[in-house]
């Protein structure tokens, strides 16, 4: 897939809220992130054609859209853009088969169609209907709807936003496979920078409706992996790691962070790279004032309190290591207020193995299985 | 009055109210969806002159559309003059004045059920490349359709009740525009209360299905 030019020079406003952006970018999957009210949502209904600019300018590729100089307002339907909204948005009363043909084209889709359906694995869905379908089954199935339409450029509206943990790690490889099998552009919106510093290659950050800066995902967004914008989500740690040795008599292997920081980490047989992203939970993590002893996780790491955050019945401990990684815990307020802990404090925190997981790069054929 | 009298006035009741409502159903459908869907100056002015039938004295909407419909009035006298239509004092004036009344409940029913549709299910079809026309009747129009089901049913319950507005536009003619409501207040000021008292079984045997029905048919469509 060639580099595509991302251009949007816009501004909206309604009520109080108000959009500003200037954008111009080549790249293939470029990403939108920022906190939830940040416009991220807005943006993306303005490029689908469902709202209007006040002025200004929203071409991608060769394609414009909106010109409020030239008078070019595209409609919607005329756009041919894949939108898969946050939460699907399928229509509930037509089967799986339907929605996916919902915006094809009747005369010529039919093969593609089969083959969107084998990519995203729903062959056994296809006669179901969307309320009958899990959280995963309904992503999958809006995925397919836009790309069964033949977009010129697919809009992921934080496809993942309302799906548990588990179930982003199985779904999100599928996003991965989308990229490299269908090569369409992505505009890809999240607020989560794990996801994306994994799909993105340009990404740039709206707070309060104003751009505030862009870049390389892995650069932008290194000094914010673990915290979870909105605090609707547990955060989630990301280590930038390289493999250090393989233990298949334990079912484990060892992985080292830039700084030293070593995680033993169950065995992947299946993975070929040697560096990656290991992730772990912040609510995966114990956190004890003293050296553990005869316990079954072998991950038992010093480090020293650095912050506290509140959020709703939780705390958000940021412990800096020794490797100066910095890793945030989440705990209940009432269990850090019983400890009594304070900043500057050394703890000990405590990481199972199976608590700690290579962030997919490459899917698997079959992601369940 | 005999049987074929009692079997006549339930016939032409059921003429009344359903040929009131097929009249009122394509306007009333697409209104309720207008109302629902679009903001537009004036908005509360429709929404206040659709509801105005359903707040005004029955006989006040009846001597309106006597106004309307009489032959010393220009709307009248082109029906019969032009068209050769005589509207007063026929079952037609009757069904009018059931599609009158029972005109708002089948919009307000109309705009609550189009309302209740996603705005986002109709964002996503047209992204898909879906028209207005083809987002109406694959999307909202599918997705709305047991509370427009409900609309008409209530409708048609408000329309075989009709009294106040049929007896000014088109009287109380037996064996011509006499329907049950009509017939019960007749048998009533003729002291023939036994008649009353059979008819008005009938309406609520009758009133009583057409509810049961409608009723039993939100709760099925809740359930699902």
């Amino acid at each position: 897939m060639n580099l595509i030019n991302w251009r949007f020079d816009l501004e909206y406003m309604v009520d109080s809220f108000s959009l500003r952006i200037d954008v111009d970018v080549d790249c293939k999957v470029l990403a939108v992130f920022g906190p939830s009210g940040a416009g991220k949502s807005t943006l993306m209904e303005l490029i689908c054609g469902l709202k209007k600019p006040r002025q200004g300018l929203i071409k991608i590729g060769e394609k414009v859209f909106f010109d409020s100089e030239k008078k070019i307002n595209i409609p919607a339907r005329e756009r041919h853009i894949g939108w898969v909204p946050q939460d699907a948005s399928l229509f509930p009363h037509l089967s799986v088969r339907d929605n996916i043909c919902y915006g094809a084209n009747r005369g010529t889709a039919g093969p593609f169609i089969d083959h969107v359906i084998d990519v995203l694995n729903l062959g056994h869905t296809v006669n179901r209907f969307p309320p009958s379908l899990s959280g995963g089954e309904k992503q999958r199935v809006a995925l397919a709807r836009a790309l069964a339409s033949s977009p010129g450029i697919l809009l992921l509206d934080e496809p993942l936003g309302s799906l548990d943990i588990p179930l982003r790690y199985k779904i999100f490889p599928y996003l991965l496979k989308v990229k490299d099998t269908f090569q369409i552009p992505v505009l890809y919106v999240s607020h989560d920078p794990n996801e994306v510093m994994t799909i993105a290659d340009f990404v740039f950050t709206l707070v309060h409706g104003k751009l505030v800066n862009q870049g390389n995902p892995a650069e932008l967004l290194a000094g914010l992996r673990g915290l979870s914008l909105d605090g609707k989500d547990t955060p989630i740690n990301t280590f930038k790691v390289e493999r250090k040795e393989l233990r298949p008599e334990e079912g484990i292997e060892k992985v080292a962070t830039e700084g030293g920081l070593v995680l033993s980490i169950p065995l992947n047989p299946i993975r070929a790279d040697i560096s990656g992203f290991v992730t772990v939970g912040a609510h995966d993590i114990i956190l004890a004032r003293a050296v553990p002893g005869d316990i079954s996780a072998p991950n038992i790491l010093r480090g020293t309190i650095r912050h506290f955050d509140y959020l709703g019945v939780y705390s958000y401990i940021r412990v800096i290591t020794e490797s100066m990684d910095e890793i945030v815990v989440r705990t209940t307020k009432a269990y850090a207020g019983e400890l009594k802990l304070t900043e500057g404090e050394q703890v000990y925190l405590i990481v199972g193995a199976e608590h700690c997981h290579w962030l997919t790069t490459l899917p698997p054929k079959d992601p369940f299985v | 009055m005999n049987y074929m009298e009692i079997l006549d006035i339930v016939i032409r009741t059921f003429q009344v109210a359903i040929t009131g409502v097929l009249v009122i159903a394509g306007p009333g459908i697409f209104l309720g969806y207008l109302l629902a869907r679009w903001n537009f100056r004036g908005k509360s002015l429709v929404e206040t002159l659709v509801a105005l039938p359903m707040v005004l004295p029955p006989v006040a909407v009846g001597l309106l559309l006597l106004f309307l419909f009489s032959r010393n009035r220009p709307f009248g006298d082109f029906l019969t003059e032009k068209l050769g239509w005589q509207i007063v004092y026929t079952w037609v004036a009757a069904a009018i004045a059931a599609a009158v009344v029972s005109f708002p409940l089948l919009v307000r029913a109309c705009q609550q059920a189009f309302s209740d549709v996603p705005q986002r299910l109709e964002q996503v079809a047209e992204s898909l490349g879906s028209g207005r026309v083809r987002r109406f009747f694959t999307v909202s129009f599918p997705l709305a359709r047991q509370g427009v089901i409900y609309g008409l049913l209530l409708a048609f319950c408000r329309a075989l009740g009709e009294f106040g507005a049929t007896t000014m536009i088109a009287g109380n003619i037996p064996g011509k525009t006499q329907t049950l409501a009509l017939g019960i207040y007749s048998s009533v000021i003729n002291n023939r209360d036994r008649e009353a008292f059979v008819l008005m079984i009938i309406s609520v045997v009758i009133a009583f299905a057409a509810m049961y029905f409608s009723e039993g048919y939100v709760k099925k469509a809740v359930k699902k």
